[in-house]
This record gives structure tokens, C-alpha cells and sequence, in this order.
């Protein structure tokens, strides 16, 4: 079977130097980028990132989230969300990080690390079409 | 253009708003990483179970079923249900929080279905009250009870050697084309010939689908098929699928195991199984053992038939009898899967192809053949004809290479010879014509007690259906009294006896062959 070190014991490591060491980010970014690229692991990069921020959840309750919505959020929407998201994850902080896709055309799509809330129009309908 | 209902139409669309209102909120989700050979690796769902049921979106918006057998620190190894064709790297993938289900309940007797209980015969969709586990633990001791209960396969070489009781694993063993299905086609036509209630379920694992096609049009003829479950898989289909029809075809049978009636299931065959369990395995990066199958083909087989049991008087007394059918290689039957199922079940049926191409057919092998009931589960009719039918037969064995020497022998050699060609004659038995309890007493009395020994060896069988015919014509009420399962009374031995004198003479006139003194 694989010899891999484990990617998770690997983002609990440097997630665990990062958040006791933040004047250090710089260079355990880079330890990190050395492992990888010596291990001929770079394509798990998106991976071990999403390890990372999942550790970051556990350990301090900081939950990153990548929204995708059809339409700019406002305010109110985004506040809503933030409440939605705290409650479902008992998380102190919430980043979100926005974008804007139209071809989902009407509602939204949150990723957490390890969860999504996807209320797009655009799967409902692919929902609609498929149902047997 | 076909016609709208505008029922149905409004039906449809209700339902589609309905599942447009439920949004599910937050759920965990994952994503395939790699996806190859019906085998998905999958990041995330830290909280995935074992065997959990995953749905993994596919390229055109529907979902695909896959099941988690791996679950690795980094990664989920899942098994695809279905066609893996659509299913791309990054794919999104949620949790069901189930295990895998399969419909149960009398309302699949007489469909032809897959693993999971989707209908393949067009007779429309199948609809259950209930669903079962496909994976459920084992009757423990205190639930079951002893086999005790006959049942009766209609075949006169297993009814009166190798017993089967209901309640029992009696395997199938032998190579390629010896009748190995052709002896579970009988068992479940005589279910129906004698009325015996008994729910047939057959389990088709990799099987040619013109063979599944074949069967159940020979069931349909027999008027079998309207109290049998078919569970079909064809060597086409995935891996998963042929791992999953055994356990799918036992949750079917137990259903009527739990609710006080009996049901027979035929697992053809276990071996096709193991093989599809050893690719599945290999594509898991799982290590091979011994003949590169995994670790726990043991456990594959010894978890699927210990199932199979007669439970107690409280449970109601119901039971699932197995068949299991294994194929060997040039008879090797000390080869690995093999010797496993035969450690695992209670008797094995050993068919030999050199008695085939003899003309022997069933060809069951007296000797290697055994089985671990035996009379506690036989009827006391066919149990009182049968006791020296197995030591004739052994006696006739060791003497069989002297037959050639007839003119040679003395008296009692040469009467253990003919007495065992005779009977081994009369245990051969044509497809599809499964005898009653009374037919199989009636002839195998005649034989051993001697009343047919005048009748030249190659008119037997003609003997026997003579036989058989006087008896149901002139005494039909011993035949009727003897199909209940009791020990002859002397006044039905000598009906008997006295009808196959009359039949043996009719044959004995008419003998061309030579008589050696």
C-alpha cells in the first residue's frame, strides 16, 4: 500500500505551527510548498489547503467559506448567511470569500471545508430534469 | 406523441415542487479525486461510515449510488453502483447516512429482479411495504432450532443418500457442465410439483443472461415461477453488483424465514461471486492473499450462508435452506474456495463428470457426496427404503471392476454386481421430472428388496414409470398415504412389492438378453 505520509497529519502540523507562530507564516509556507513539490505532491495542493482550513475550524473556530452567488450578495443576504452558517457550525468567526457566477442563475452556493449549502437555481433545475 | 394523463402529470409535478421546496441546508460533501475502473477515491465525508451509501453527482446533473469500503486516513475508496462512465474527477459527492437496502416482501414473488431490487422482467416497477438490510447479522443459538423438516428435492439419489432438511446449506459442487443448476432447476419445480409452499428464491451471480432467460421460461412452463424470486446479474455488470446478489437474494429469502414460513435459495454460483469480491478487492489496493483473493473470502461466504437457518418455535419456526453451487477445476476440490464453502455448510453434493459422460445423470458421486442431516431431516418413507441402498451401492463400487468377469464369480459377487447396476440404473433421473415422495419410495423398495432383479438393467427406468403408473392406477390411495411422509405399514410394503413382481414378470418375458448362469 502507499508509503504517503498522511495529507491530514501534514495540514494538522503546519496548521498547528501557523496559528502558534503566525510571525513565522512565511516560512512554514514554504516548508510546506518544498514538501510537496520533493514529494511530488503538487496536486494535492487544493487538498492539503482544504485540510488546513478545516484545521483552522477545529482548532480556533474560523470557518473559511467560498460563496458563489448569480448576483452581487447585499447585505442583508450576507448577514443572513453568516447566522445560517454559525448556527449549522457552532463557528466564532466566518470569512467569506465572494464571487460572482451568473451562469448559476439565481441563488447560491457556499463551501466550507467540509460542507456545502448549495441553494442555486441552477441545481434545482438539473434536480428537476433528472427526477425519475 | 403518446398520451399525457393529466393525472399523472399533475401527480409528477407535485412531487417535483415538493422536492424543489425540501433544500437540505448545509450537508457534508465531498469530492472524487480519481475515478477508474469503477472505483472512485473521494476526498472529504470525514464522517462516513463503512459500507455507507454515498451519491455522487454525475456530468449530466443526475446522481450515481457508490458504497464506501475503504476508508483510509486520506481518502474514501467507494464502489460505483452502476455506470462509472459519467462520473468525473471533482465531482461532488454527499452522504445518504444508510446502508445499502434492498425491497423485501411477497410482492417480488414471481418477478425477475437485479440487486437492487429494480425489475427486469418489464412487468413494471416493483413496489415493497418493506426494505431489509442487505447485510444482517445471523440468527444467534437460542433462536434457532435443530433441522428437523424434509425437503424434499424430487431427485431420488439426493432424497434418499444426501437428505437436505430445511434449515440446511447442502453445496452443489462439481465441474463445468455436470447438471449442477440442473439439480437446483428440479429441487425448486418439485416445491411446486408437491405443493410444499416453499418460496424459491434464485440468485443468478454472473450468470449468461439467455441462461437466466432459459430458466425462467422453464419455470414459467412448470408453473414454478409463480412462487420464485429471480435475482439476476449478467457477467456484464459491474463487480459491485455480482458481490452485492447474493446478500440481496438472502435479505429476499430471510423475509420469509422471519415470518414463519420456509424459503429455498440458490446461489449460482458462489465461485463467479468470489471472483468478482477478488476484482473488487484487487482494485482497492486491498493486499492479495492466496491465489490473489482477499483476506476475508472466508468471511465473504461464511457471513452469506450462515443465514441460512431454521429458527425456533418463538421466531416462528421458519426457515431459508441454501443451495449453494461452486465450480471446481478438473475436480479439484482441495483448491482454495472450494474447501472454504465446503468447511462452511452442513453436506455437499459432489457431481462428477466422468459419471456424467457414463450416462449417469444426476451424476452425484455416492461416495464423496454427504451430508451432515441426513436423517433427521428425511421423510420416514423414503428413510425406511434407503438404509441399504447406500451400502449396496458402496459394495457394488469395490466390486465394480470385476463386472467384466461375470461368467467368473461366485453366486453372491455377482448378485452385489447386478443388484448395483440395477440400482444405480433406477437413480438415474431425467431433467425436469422431480418424483413424489410415494414414487420414490414405491421404486427404490422394489430395487432394493429384489423384486426387480429378473428385469434386465437397461429397462429399468421403463420398470420404474410401470411401475409407477400400475401403482397410481390400481392403488392410489397407498400412493396418496405415502406422499403424507409415513413409514410403509407391511400391508403397503406388500401392495408394493406384489405390483412390482407383476411389472418385473411383463419384463422378464420379454428378455433378449442371454441369461448367464
Amino acid at each position: 500500500m502507499n508509503r504517503k505520509a498522511s495529507r491530514r497529519v501534514i495540514a494538522r502540523t503546519i496548521a498547528a505551527k501557523l496559528l502558534a507562530e503566525p510571525s513565522q507564516r512565511k516560512h512554514w509556507v514554504a516548508v510546506l510548498a518544498a514538501y510537496l513539490v520533493d514529494a511530488n505532491r503538487v496536486d494535492e495542493l487544493d487538498l492539503v489547503v482544504n485540510d488546513i482550513a478545516h484545521e483552522f475550524f477545529e482548532q480556533r473556530g474560523e470557518l473559511v467559506v467560498d460563496v458563489t452567488s448569480a448576483r452581487p450578495l447585499t447585505d442583508q443576504v450576507r448577514n443572513e448567511l453568516k447566522q445560517l452558517l454559525k448556527s449549522a457550525t457552532a463557528a466564532k468567526n466566518i470569512d467569506l470569500y465572494e464571487k460572482v457566477d451568473p451562469a448559476l442563475l439565481g441563488g447560491l452556493i457556499a463551501r466550507t471545508p467540509d460542507a456545502q449549502l448549495d441553494v442555486s437555481v441552477k441545481t434545482k433545475l438539473q434536480k428537476l430534469a433528472t427526477i425519475k | 406523441m403518446s398520451e399525457l394523463k393529466v393525472q399523472e402529470l399533475s401527480a409528477e409535478l407535485r412531487d417535483a415542487i415538493q422536492s424543489l421546496r425540501t433544500t437540505k441546508g448545509l450537508e457534508e460533501a465531498g469530492v472524487v479525486t480519481r475515478v477508474g475502473d469503477g472505483v472512485a477515491s473521494i476526498y472529504g465525508l470525514r464522517s462516513a461510515g463503512y459500507n455507507e451509501v454515498l451519491e455522487i453527482e454525475t456530468r449530466d446533473g443526475g446522481t450515481v449510488t457508490a458504497f464506501a469500503l475503504n476508508l483510509l486516513e486520506d481518502e474514501i475508496g467507494a464502489v460505483i453502483l452502476g455506470d462509472d462512465s459519467q462520473v468525473v474527477a471533482g465531482a461532488r459527492v454527499t452522504l445518504t447516512g444508510e446502508v445499502i437496502k434492498v425491497p423485501i416482501g411477497p410482492e417480488l414473488i414471481g418477478r425477475v429482479v437485479d440487486p437492487l431490487g429494480r425489475p427486469l422482467d418489464g412487468k413494471g416497477p416493483v413496489k415493497t411495504k418493506q426494505r431489509g438490510l442487505l447485510e444482517r447479522k445471523a440468527p444467534g443459538v437460542m433462536d434457532r432450532k435443530s433441522v428437523h423438516e424434509p425437503l424434499m428435492t424430487g431427485l431420488v439419489a439426493i432424497d434418499t443418500m444426501t437428505p437436505i432438511g430445511r434449515g440446511q446449506r447442502e453445496l452443489i459442487i462439481g465441474d463445468r457442465q455436470t447438471g449442477k443448476t440442473a439439480i437446483a432447476i428440479d429441487t425448486m419445480i418439485n416445491q411446486a410439483k408437491q405443493k410444499t409452499g416453499v418460496i424459491n428464491v434464485y440468485v443468478a451471480v454472473g450468470q449468461k443472461l439467455s441462461k437466466v432467460a432459459a430458466l425462467v421460461e422453464r419455470l414459467k412452463r412448470e408453473g414454478v415461477m409463480d412462487q420464485t424470486i429471480v435475482v439476476a446479474t449478467s457477467p456484464a455488470d459491474p463487480a459491485p453488483m455480482l458481490y452485492l446478489a447474493p446478500y440481496a437474494g438472502a435479505a429476499m429469502g430471510e423475509y420469509f424465514r422471519d415470518n414463519g414460513e420456509h424459503a429455498l435459495i440458490i446461489y449460482d454460483d458462489l465461485t463467479k461471486h468470489a471472483v468478482a469480491y477478488r476484482q473488487m478487492s484487487l482494485l482497492l489496493r486491498r493486499p492479495p492473499g492466496r491465489e490473489a483473493f482477499p483476506g476475508d473470502v472466508f468471511y465473504l461466504h461464511s457471513r452469506l450462508l450462515e443465514r441460512a437457518a431454521k429458527l425456533n418455535d418463538e421466531l416462528g419456526a421458519g426457515s431459508l435452506t441454501a443451495l449453494p453451487i461452486i465450480e471446481t477445476q478438473a475436480g479439484d476440490i482441495s483448491a482454495y474456495i472450494p474447501t472454504n464453502v465446503i468447511s462452511i455448510t452442513d453436506g455437499q453434493i459432489f457431481l462428477e463428470t466422468n459419471l456424467f459422460y457414463q450416462g449417469i445423470r444426476p451424476a452425484i458421486s455416492v461416495g464423496l457426496s454427504v451430508s451432515r442431516v441426513g436423517g433427521a431431516a428425511q421423510t420416514k418413507a423414503v428413510k425406511s427404503v434407503s438404509g441399504g441402498l447406500k451400502l449396496s451401492l458402496a459394495q457394488f463400487r469395490e466390486l465394480a471392476s470385476f463386472a467384466q468377469f461375470s461368467s467368473d464369480m461366485d453366486a453372491e459377487t455377482k448378485q452385489r454386481i447386478e443388484r448395483g447396476q440395477r440400482l444405480t440404473e433406477m437413480l438415474k433421473q431425467k431433467q425436469y421430472e422431480p418424483l413424489s415422495i410415494a414414487e420414490q419410495t414405491a421404486s427404490i423398495m422394489a430395487a432394493t428388496k429384489g423384486a426387480f432383479d429378473e428385469v434386465p438393467t437397461e429397462k429399468i427406468k421403463d420398470a420404474q414409470s410401470d411401475l409407477i403408473s400400475l401403482l397410481e392406477d390400481k392403488h392410489g390411495a397407498v400412493m396418496k398415504s405415502l406422499n403424507k411422509g409415513d413409514k410403509p405399514t407391511e400391508e403397503q410394503e406388500k401392495t408394493i412389492l406384489e405390483a412390482a413382481g407383476k411389472v418385473a414378470k411383463s419384463f422378464a418375458s420379454k428378455k433378449t438378453e442371454k441369461v448367464k448362469e
